[in-house]
């Protein structure tokens, strides 16, 4: 499936999903996304970075779901960058309905770090210049 | 050299990496671990979970026990929990900071060669000579601030 999505095969990606067996509700939903995230052309996520991502912690979503990574994938767009931090990537932000903050950290063109603030961080300290 | 309190001893380990990181400027693993545990005075860490990681290391120096990750139960660490850190109990609460966050993401290589310098012998101190007095010129920045 994933070999599928690299190879912008969508039609075989979905067709694999509808053919793996084991699975649970949220891994289908889980791999869906991927699917349709690469449709769409969002930047994905560097698969080993996704232990330090998802985690049941201050800042970060605690579990891996298809909403939690639609949610940081949705924000990495032209519209919501903050800017390039000085190590060199970039950071994306967006605020949603409820108020809460969404935070995502690009390097290298793949998410390596994301959660979201219940209190939104400004600009400069989302760049951290304080 | 006075002892350290847990927000002290994290704010050196923030100077201290940003001037390692300052050492080269190349942008990679190891600048971005450097931009996540970025100190933002009145606010926390870039990456607000970095905090809880510290307390969790700083506290194992003192107690011997690791809060395990990735189980919720580091995010009720507060600093009150640690007690006051040396330099050399805080440099090895780093280390494992670091090490552990280098062994969740696959072992970049770049960050296993900052560790490899800063690999400590108890006597005779890190690996690499120059890393000991940039710890310690890390830690007189944030007292004398």
């Amino acid at each position: 499936m994933l070999a599928a999505i690299a190879a912008r095969d969508y039609d075989q990606a979905r067709e694999y999903l509808k053919l793996a067996a084991n699975l649970t509700e949220d891994e289908r939903e889980r791999f869906e996304q991927m699917i349709s995230a690469a449709e769409r052309g969002l930047v994905p996520f560097l698969e080993r970075a996704l232990p330090h991502i998802f985690k049941p912690d201050p800042g970060h979503f605690a579990r891996d779901t298809a909403e939690a990574r639609e949610l940081l994938q949705a924000t990495v767009g032209e519209a919501n960058l903050v800017g390039l931090q000085k190590q060199g990537f970039s950071v994306y932000q967006r605020i949603l309905d409820t108020g809460v903050q969404i935070w995502v950290y690009v390097f290298n063109g793949t998410i390596r770090d994301g959660g979201y603030n219940e209190v939104p961080r400004t600009a400069a300290q989302l760049l951290h210049q304080g | 050299m006075k002892s350290l309190d847990a927000q002290q001893a994290y704010r050196a380990v923030a100077s201290f990496l940003d001037s390692l990181w300052e050492r080269t400027r190349q942008p990679g693993e190891f600048g971005l671990f450097c931009g996540m545990c970025s100190y933002i005075p009145g606010v926390g860490t870039a990456d607000p979970a970095m905090w809880y990681d510290w307390l969790a290391w700083a506290r194992k120096v003192h107690t011997g026990e690791l809060v395990p990750r990735a189980t919720g139960r580091r995010g009720s660490l507060t600093s009150e929990t640690v007690a006051p850190l040396e330099p050399e109990q805080a440099y090895l609460a780093m280390f494992g900071f670091i090490e552990e966050y280098w062994n969740v993401v696959g072992r970049p290589a770049e960050i296993g060669d900052v560790l490899e310098r800063m690999r400590y012998t108890p006597g005779t101190g890190p690996a690499d000579p120059s890393i000991w007095p940039a710890w310690m010129t890390s830690i007189d920045k944030v007292v004398t601030a």
